[in-house]
């Protein structure tokens, strides 16, 4: 163990150990996912099995009823539309408020940056009964609008523009006004373009969070009217709780779009959650 | 009209002046060289001209209009900026095409125009590249481009040749000022390069710690410096300066430099001046190319004897570094070669290219 | 020819300038660009924050204070009374989170360890091990928590194909009050973890390698390397990893609602043993519609979680090498 060069023989089964380990992990983590393909392409007989069966018999009968048990593109509409907007929401008042906050003096600038970083310390689960009253009185209960707006902002989108906005040069400003371009101008036509990356960031964490958002859904929206995939898998399971095969359908369903961004995406996505953990 | 003109302008920053109450005005056509040292506020006063800074006090006319609450982009004036300041996800034809698409001009006008800069500064072949793509020659020509593009009144220039290496900013210099014979209009430029001063301007004005100190024509700027600052500041290397107290030889004026006496002959034009003032100390000044270095002392001019510290040889002339005194050094320039320090010479002149300062005020006799 | 003479050659006299005049719209354009984020910021984080504590004192009415009724410290009151089964909730979070904390942070630094790049670039296995346990992260904890509680079915589910092929006997999973809040805990293990890797994943590529090294070759073996070369390099991600990973624990409600039946009353079950402050807080005002009461809640968890922030901050400091 002290001198590992000096004994290849050793450092090779170390080195085969650690693939097995590393496949078994691999295997272990993607089971669930593996196990609910297998149960949605299940037929009747073999979904109820015990040990269960953990091959697939490629019957798609039950993704076809998924869509007579509820009106899923409805749902999924819905939930498009509220990520859609949330997205441009947090991207339009982050490059702003970044570009502001990187870029143009004005007086009580430090008490908007105080400002916003005691917002980071408010835990969203504290205030759930607040934000519901401020929801009703706004008339945002069963809305998409009212499952958009409160997210509409966000502290860490702010500061990730604020931060790439500093690093240009303000040479390319000067060089912008002098070629006739005003504040907003540039920033259409200059500073955004040039944070590409940053967007791409926003994008994927808004895309993320809201896609998975359930709680604050589950508590304003009823019926069918404004309400997201993941509220309606909920109310799915909880009264075709033996539907094994279709609710499996359907939860695939919900994870599709993340399985497709994250692999278009991944590498950019992980080190996105990684620069968020480190604010 | 292309005329800028800076009426009684001052900027400050907190406490500090960058530019302190400048008057000043670049003429039609005209290659106006604003040159000093670094932190002068030269950079300052161009960009007050550009709008990119507010001046604190003072008016900014173009032509005859007030501008200085105008927007740059209002005021119709390009500018080349030290770094180039280009769009880096832009294509080189987008940067030269991006001002005259924000002032709404027609798709076919943008690319006439884009074209016509293009294969003025030869860019047609790269006009599809991204800034990165680009040698630092090319972006300084697209930089020269974008400015041109628009066929603004004037043209700002700050710096634009510094971030070359010396060989393309010899090859570029010259095609500026064909540039400038060829576009006909007004150039303000900036730089610490007196080469660049030289060669480009029509006019140059010298500048220091936010004030103008002179303003004339290179030769003028050359051969009569109205101060210690410019002849020191201008020529490679700089003026020589001598402390001296005026003395009498039988009856003329002489110099009283260090241990030794120089006298002058009389008729000089600064030695009105220089008789009735208050003190008998001065600062003589000579240019390095002025002096000439002999083994003799030359019948006729004043000598000085001296020995030769340091030579530099530069193949078509040598830089002889002299020791008057051993706090009093000087430095020739000749077309003879001095193979060897240490050797006793002497140094003699044609007094008409003396030039006196006063001590204290540190201005030339001449100009007073 | 000279044409202009210096007015001044020596500096200009440094005084008290005046102050550049402020000409420029930047004042308003300033406020004017942090007003949309500040605006929705203010309705959904800043006033609700002020509100709760107001809510919290009334017995609520959703039409506003005016037709609400003034309670006082009478809810607090309430909370203190073990009936009303608050503090059980804060037993069973702080049971919740004492496991979880630890255990994601064990398994993220084990599976951080086993994906580090020990070359200069990734191997092929190594980018899809990452992938594999990161994926779960962000996918919806809905979706993956109904594929969880098939598997804890205590029937047909491979939670307990897996113990029985190890000749352990049948657990009754989420029927079972011992054994309900330990599967929603597997189940948010397998979906967090990932993050505490990429956070430790992180905080290993900093670990100068030559200083490693240099421990092997005085001999030190890996348990002895990790502890007295790699742990105090760790220290500051460890510090975050806590804290991080307490407020997420102690903010679950989607899965522990979805796993322990949240469609049938709520969620917390069976005989609440999974009632979390988080499901307690969502229960009590949403299907018991007592707002003021839940708001109280509410102020409790903001204080708990603020003080356990704080606390960890303190002790991590102390503890806390190359920061």
């Amino acid at each position: 163990m002290t001198n590992t060069a000096a004994r290849p023989s050793g450092r090779l089964v170390r080195r085969w150990a650690r693939f097995a380990l590393m496949a078994v992990v691999a295997a272990a983590f993607l089971l669930p996912f593996y196990w609910a393909l297998v149960l949605s392409v299940a037929t009747r007989a073999n979904v109820f099995t015990m040990p269960p069966d953990l091959v697939p018999s490629w019957d798609f009968i039950s993704w076809a009823r998924v869509f007579t048990l509820a009106p899923w593109g409805l749902y999924f509409l819905h939930s498009v539309i509220i990520t859609g907007a949330t997205i441009i929401a947090v991207l339009v008042t982050g490059v702003l408020a970044g570009y502001a906050l990187a870029e143009v003096p004005f007086r009580g600038r430090e008490v908007v940056m105080g400002v916003l970083l005691a917002g980071l310390m408010v835990p969203p689960e504290a205030i759930l009964i607040p934000n519901y009253v401020v929801a009703y009185h706004l008339h945002l209960l069963n809305s998409l609008a009212g499952q958009v707006v409160p997210f509409g902002a966000n502290v860490f989108a702010v500061f990730l523009f604020r931060q790439f906005f500093k690093t240009l040069p303000v040479e390319l400003w000067d060089a912008s006004r002098m070629d006739g371009a005003r504040w907003w101008q540039y920033l259409r036509h200059i500073a955004v373009p040039l944070a590409r990356p940053v967007v791409m960031t926003v994008t994927l964490l808004t895309f993320v969070a809201q896609w998975s958002q359930f709680q604050w859904p589950l508590i304003i929206t009823q019926g069918n009217g404004a309400r997201p995939v993941e509220v309606a898998l909920s109310y799915l399971q909880g009264f075709d709780g033996s539907h094994w095969r279709e609710l499996a359908a359907a939860s695939l369903l919900t994870l599709a779009p993340i399985f497709v961004v994250f692999l278009l995406t991944q590498r950019h996505l992980i080190s996105s959650v990684a620069g968020r953990a480190q604010i | 009209m292309a005329q800028i003109e800076w009426d009684h302008v001052s900027k400050w920053f907190g406490p500090v002046a960058a530019v302190h109450n400048i008057s000043l005005v670049a003429r039609d056509h005209e290659f106006l060289v604003l040159l000093g040292p670094s932190g002068c506020g030269k950079t300052t006063t161009l960009r007050m001209a550009a709008g990119l800074e507010d001046p604190t006090s003072g008016r900014l006319l173009l032509g005859e209009r007030d501008v200085t609450h105008v927007e740059p982009r209002d005021r119709d004036l390009a500018m080349v900026f030290q770094n180039y300041a280009l769009y880096p996800h832009m294509t080189v034809y987008d940067n030269l095409a991006f001002g005259l698409k924000l002032r709404k001009t027609s798709p076919q006008a943008v690319r006439r125009a884009v074209e016509d800069a293009a294969a003025r500064l030869g860019l047609e072949s790269l006009l599809a590249r991204r800034p990165r793509e680009l040698s630092g020659g090319q972006r300084q020509r697209v930089a020269l481009g974008r400015a041109m593009v628009r066929q603004p009144q004037a043209f700002l220039m700050d710096e634009p040749l510094s971030n070359l290496d010396a060989t393309l900013r010899a090859e570029t210099r010259v095609q500026l000022k064909a540039l400038h014979a060829q576009l006909a209009t007004t150039i303000v430029y900036v730089t610490h390069d007196q080469v660049e001063a030289m060669t480009l301007a029509t006019r140059i004005v010298v500048m220091n710690g936010g004030v103008i100190q002179q303003v004339g024509t290179p030769d003028a700027i050359y051969d009569r410096p109205v101060n210690q600052f410019v002849a020191h500041f201008i020529g490679t290397p700089g003026m020589n300066m001598l402390p001296v107290l005026w003395g009498r030889v039988d009856g003329a004026l002489a110099a009283i430099v260090g241990s030794q006496r120089l006298p002058l002959p009389p008729g000089l034009p600064w030695m009105r001046a220089a008789e009735s003032a208050v003190s008998h100390a001065a600062t003589v000044g000579v240019r390095p190319e002025h002096l000439r270095v002999a083994a003799a002392p030359e019948t006729g001019t004043p000598s000085l004897k001296a020995r030769i510290r340091l030579v530099e040889p530069m193949g078509h002339e040598t830089l002889v570094h002299l020791d008057l005194d051993p706090d009093l050094t000087l430095v020739a320039r000749t077309p003879d070669r001095w193979p060897h320090s240490n050797i006793p010479v002497w140094v003699s002149f044609d007094p008409r290219h003396l030039h006196v300062f006063d001590p204290v005020s540190q201005v030339a006799y001449e100009a007073v | 020819m000279v044409e202009t003479v210096p007015s001044q050659p020596s500096p200009p006299p440094v005084a008290i300038g005046p102050r550049a005049p402020v000409r420029r719209r930047s004042f308003n354009l300033g406020w004017a660009l942090v007003l949309p984020a500040l605006a929705f910021l203010a309705l959904f984080t800043y006033l609700p924050a002020v509100l709760v504590a107001a809510i919290s004192l009334f017995q609520w009415n959703l039409a506003g204070f005016s037709s609400s009724h003034w309670v006082g410290l009478q809810h607090y009151a309430q909370l203190l009374n073990p009936i009303s089964g608050f503090l059980q909730s804060l037993t069973v979070t702080a049971y919740y989170v004492g496991m979880m904390v630890p255990l994601s942070i064990a398994l993220g630094l084990g599976l951080a360890w086993l994906v580090k790049n020990r070359g200069p670039r990734l191997t092929a296995w190594e980018t899809f091990t990452r992938s594999a346990v990161f994926l779960p992260y962000i996918t919806p904890a809905i979706a993956t928590s109904i594929i969880w509680i098939f598997i804890f079915n205590p029937q047909f589910g491979l939670a307990n194909a897996v113990l029985s092929a190890l000749h352990l006997p049948a657990l009754g999973w989420l029927t079972s009050t011992t054994w309900a809040l330990p599967a929603v805990m597997i189940n948010n293990l397998w979906h967090n973890v990932g993050f505490m890797v990429i956070l430790f994943l992180a905080a290993l590529s900093n670990v100068p390698q030559d200083v490693v090294e240099a421990a092997w070759m005085d001999g030190a073996n890996g348990a002895v390397a990790f502890w007295h070369i790699i742990r105090p390099h760790l220290s500051p991600v460890m510090l975050l990893a806590v804290i991080l990973g307490t407020i997420q624990a102690m903010q679950t409600f989607g899965s522990i609602y979805q796993m322990t039946g949240g469609q049938f009353g709520g969620g917390g079950g069976p005989l609440n043993s999974t009632t979390t402050t988080a499901i307690y807080l969502y229960k009590s005002a949403f299907v018991y519609f007592h707002y003021g009461y839940g708001a109280a809640v509410g102020v409790v968890l903001f204080l708990v979680m603020l003080g356990v922030a704080l606390a960890q901050k303190k002790i991590g400091e102390r503890h806390t090498f190359y920061r």
